[in-house]
């Protein structure tokens, strides 16, 4: 059940956001779109989201024609950079927002609903903040909440935008681990966006270093890190 | 089986008391009618609806009146544009001519059809002053000396003010040696002596009553009759001068609209009805005058005798006076400036 | 003078008071004397004839009408509102702009303008006027022509209102509920409707005062028939022109009663739920 990108491209009026993205990246992957702003990477993860429209090009994913599923049936949890919280839901609401939209039939009942909540908040350690607001907690927790909304609805893809862009160093050292424990943990396919080199060495299986629309070089961290095939990816490597 | 019968028995009688009921009532008419009506009348018709529906009512009729209020000119636009006016009894004949002309809604021989011009009742232009007339008003040559102010409205836009315009010049002409010129010289000097120019009939009242300015106000008959009885009381006198205009406000049923709502014998009935004497009556009461001689008689005190001249006869009638006196660069355009 | 600086961005205190001065002064003398002064007149003859005024059969009727014809266009108004703000804050279309313009147009157009609009469309001399009276249908002089014209000046305030609202908080809840497997419907209710309820709270209540206060586009059509098409500001009107004074000046007050009620609801509300508006605001 890999992940197959395959040339998409997306313009954005007459400015070309992707000028044909490929990947392949096995069940369960953790990936990484890394590269500058204007690159591309965002709006990539936005397509695989069903947030945007790809122009041409396909996606295969579990079997699906994944582009054209519309992105409430994709299951695919979408984090993001400004963490996009329910503001006037409590924590708990927040968390369990996914699950309480679902149909009647697929809906769990109240109880196991309560206690998936209390069960993702432990993970992502924020016991006991079920009642707070997000406009109550720090940046580095609300990210965690994101987070906990997300994987609430057992996604079987997990996107992620620069989802520690915010935060300040410390928080984001704790937070990449903890999304790292809770991936492996999970065995969810991951996509995480980020134009920190550091930050996606040291969490991805798999790096895409894009730039201006395109994948410039895609492969584990270290083949890349060891053998950068442009001019470019050895500059954006060493900056 | 019984009670079967007995009670399809209970559901016939009461079948046929309401078939006789009914058979009654469809001997006696509905009937709505809506009076088109020009801003100060409000009384006057609550009253006389009242009075015809009573009338009607003894005859077996039900008989609805609603009644509208606005400026005539406007009034006359909405009838134009589709408000459904059994009849309309506006301020100037020219409002009706342009309901006929523009409207094709009334005859074009419509005021013939009705005694005196189709007006029921008339009023004229007189003054209003201030208890104790400390500048000693009594006619028009006193509006032109130089400490006298005077409160009228701009006759650009106010109907009233073109009556008091015309009022005015038709005083001076009729003077001893007055003529066209010595009347535009005495018009001219009344509006140098007007401070505030306001566009209507309730803006003048409103600066000589409760802005206080102003030594004599020229208004319409009824409607100083009613300042008095509303909003002043013994602050103010009515003054009448040596002679003024007739104004005619003419009555007419829309045809039109009365043939599509099957409603023209009542409609006529109602305006023939305003020629009655109890109507005559009402009138008087509400301040206009009555056409009837009796009743004119009988409220002598409240219509003292005033030697009073026509707009066709002065003036060559309305569209004729509008024209010289009241259209683009006219008499009025000449001699009036404002700010001098 | 330095000394009066507490902090380098706080204002000296010659220029607070000034500006306070001058604001007060402002809203006292064009806001409340003549609020004050209508109370005053319309009570000057006393309590008893401000009550006979209001329970005048044509004073009711007017207050009737004013209410049905706010009643129809304020919900009206309202859907609009909600469904413009929506499109314009979380879409991006070809004539977006056009259709913000559109939505600001009654603001920019005199009410007896729009009131025109509608003779010349709905008049016996207009477009429809002749073909609909064939089938009886009376739009001008009579509800449907009041309602109209009031729609038309009350549309933009809920749009007005939430749109930079919603343009404010922006796509990314939205965006979220929909990746959560939320359907359109469920994310406006659950997540939308509740960010902009202060905003459309206040739109609904502006769009009703309008609506209630409307004179010249309503007085351009209505035909004012005593007692079935004049709403209370045109009742206003009429009393004045036959030098009612105290009469015009009870049903202003009136009028101006309801506005104040309007804005005490907004205050309660405000009051009651602040806990909830102050963590709508922090973000």
């Amino acid at each position: 059940m890999s992940l197959v990108v395959a040339s998409v491209t997306k313009k954005f009026a007459r400015f070309p956001a992707l000028r044909g993205a490929s990947f392949v990246a096995p069940q369960g992957a953790f990936v990484s779109l890394l590269g500058p702003s204007g690159s591309g990477k965002t709006t990539l993860l936005r397509i695989l989201g069903g947030l945007e429209v790809a122009d041409t090009g396909s996606v295969r994913f579990a079997d699906l024609n994944w582009l054209d599923m519309p992105a409430r049936t994709r299951n695919a949890g979408f984090v993001f950079q400004q963490y996009a919280l329910f503001r006037h839901m409590t924590v708990a609401d927040n968390i369990a927002f996914g699950l309480k939209v679902r149909p009647r039939d697929m809906r769990p009942s109240r109880a196991d609903i309560k206690k998936r909540v209390t069960d993702l908040l432990a993970l992502v350690q924020l016991a006991g903040l079920e009642d707070r607001y997000p406009s109550q907690l720090s940046g580095g927790q609300r990210q965690r909440v994101a987070l906990a909304r997300a994987l609430a609805i057992e996604p079987r893809m997990l996107l992620l935008d620069e989802p520690f862009g915010a935060l300040d160093t410390k928080v984001r050292k704790e937070l990449r681990a903890d999304l790292r424990r809770i991936h492996d943990h999970a065995g969810v396919t991951t996509v995480f966006v980020t134009h920190d080199q550091e930050e996606a060495f040291a969490v991805a299986d798999l790096v895409a270093v894009m730039r201006d629309g395109r994948i410039e070089q895609y492969g584990t961290p270290q083949d890349v890190r060891r053998d950068p095939k442009t001019a470019f990816v050895s500059d954006f490597l060493s900056a | 089986m019984k009670r079967i019968l007995s009670l399809l028995a209970a559901v016939g009688m009461l079948a046929a008391t309401t078939a006789g009921f009914s058979a009654n009532a469809a001997l006696a008419a509905d009937v709505q009618l809506l009076n088109v009506s020009y801003d100060p009348t409000r009384g006057l018709y609550q009253e006389i609806n009242k009075a015809f529906a009573a009338q009607q009512k003894s005859k077996g009729d039900n008989v609805t009146i609603s009644n509208s209020h606005g400026g005539s000119g406007s009034q006359a636009r909405s009838v134009i544009d589709g408000l459904q006016a059994d009849v309309v009894t506006l301020a100037l004949a020219a409002d009706l001519d342009a309901i006929s002309k523009n409207g094709k809604l009334l005859r074009a021989d419509w005021q013939k059809r009705l005694p005196q011009n189709s007006s029921p009742y008339t009023s004229t232009i007189i003054f209003l002053v201030r208890k104790g007339n400390p500048k000693q008003v009594r006619d028009w040559n006193d509006l032109v000396k130089p400490d006298v102010q005077v409160i009228t409205p701009n006759p650009k836009t106010s109907g009233g003010a073109r009556w008091a315009y015309l009022a005015a010049w038709d005083y001076a002409a009729k003077q001893p040696s007055g003529n066209g010129d010595k009347a535009k010289t005495f018009v001219a000097n009344l509006y140098k002596n007007v401070p505030v120019l306001d566009s209507g009939a309730r803006g003048s009242t409103v600066t000589f009553t409760k802005r206080g300015i102003g030594d004599v106000l020229l208004s319409w008959e009824n409607e100083a009759h009613l300042v008095l009885k509303e909003a002043g009381g013994d602050q103010y006198k009515i003054l009448y001068p040596s002679r003024s205009i007739l104004a005619e406000p003419p009555v007419a049923i829309v045809d039109k609209n009365v043939d599509r709502k099957k409603t023209r014998a009542t409609a006529e009935a109602y305006l023939h009805f305003l020629y009655t004497p109890q109507a005559q009556e009402i009138e008087a009461r509400n301040y206009y005058r009555p056409r009837n001689p009796q009743i004119l008689a009988k409220y002598r005190k409240q219509f003292p005798d005033i030697a009073l001249s026509t707009i066709n006869g002065a003036f060559g009638g309305w569209a004729k006076a509008q024209a010289v006196h009241f259209g683009d660069g006219g008499v009025f355009d000449q001699i009036y400036q404002p700010g001098r | 003078m330095n000394k009066i600086f507490s902090k380098p961005t706080e204002d000296p205190l010659w220029l607070k008071l000034t500006l306070g001065i001058i604001a007060v002064g402002f809203i006292a003398i064009m806001l409340l004397m003549p609020l004050v002064l209508v109370f005053k007149e319309a009570l000057a003859s006393g309590v008893r004839t401000f009550f006979s005024a209001m329970v005048e059969p044509d004073t009711l009727a007017a207050v009737k009408l004013s209410l049905l014809a706010a009643a129809i266009a304020v919900p009206l108004n309202t859907v609009f509102g909600i469904a413009a703000a929506w499109s314009i804050a979380k879409f991006d279309f070809r004539g977006k702009t056009f259709l913000v313009t559109l939505i600001d147009l009654p603001f920019s157009v005199s009410p007896v303008v729009a009131g025109l609009v509608y003779v010349l469309v709905f008049g016996m001399q207009g477009w429809l006027g002749p073909t609909l009276a064939g089938y009886d249908i009376r739009v001008l002089f009579a509800l449907p022509g009041i309602v109209l014209a009031t729609i038309f000046v009350t549309f933009p305030f809920v749009a007005r209102e939430l749109i930079p609202l919603m343009v404010d908080q922006g796509r990314d809840e939205e965006e979220a509920a929909a990746t959560l497997g939320a359907s359109g419907f469920q994310t406006f209710m659950r997540v939308t409707l509740p960010n902009i309820k202060w905003g459309l709270l206040y739109g609904i209540l502006l769009c009703n005062a309008r609506a209630l206060g409307e004179f010249g586009a309503v007085s351009v059509l209505s035909g004012h028939i005593r007692g079935q098409t004049n709403t209370m500001p045109l009742h206003v009107e009429l009393l004045y022109n036959n030098y009612d004074y105290t009469g015009a000046f009870a049903v202003a007050a009136l009028l101006a009663m309801l506005a104040l009620l309007t804005l005490a609801l907004k205050s309660f509300l405000e009051w009651r739920y602040a806990d909830e508006l102050a963590a709508s605001h922090r973000h």
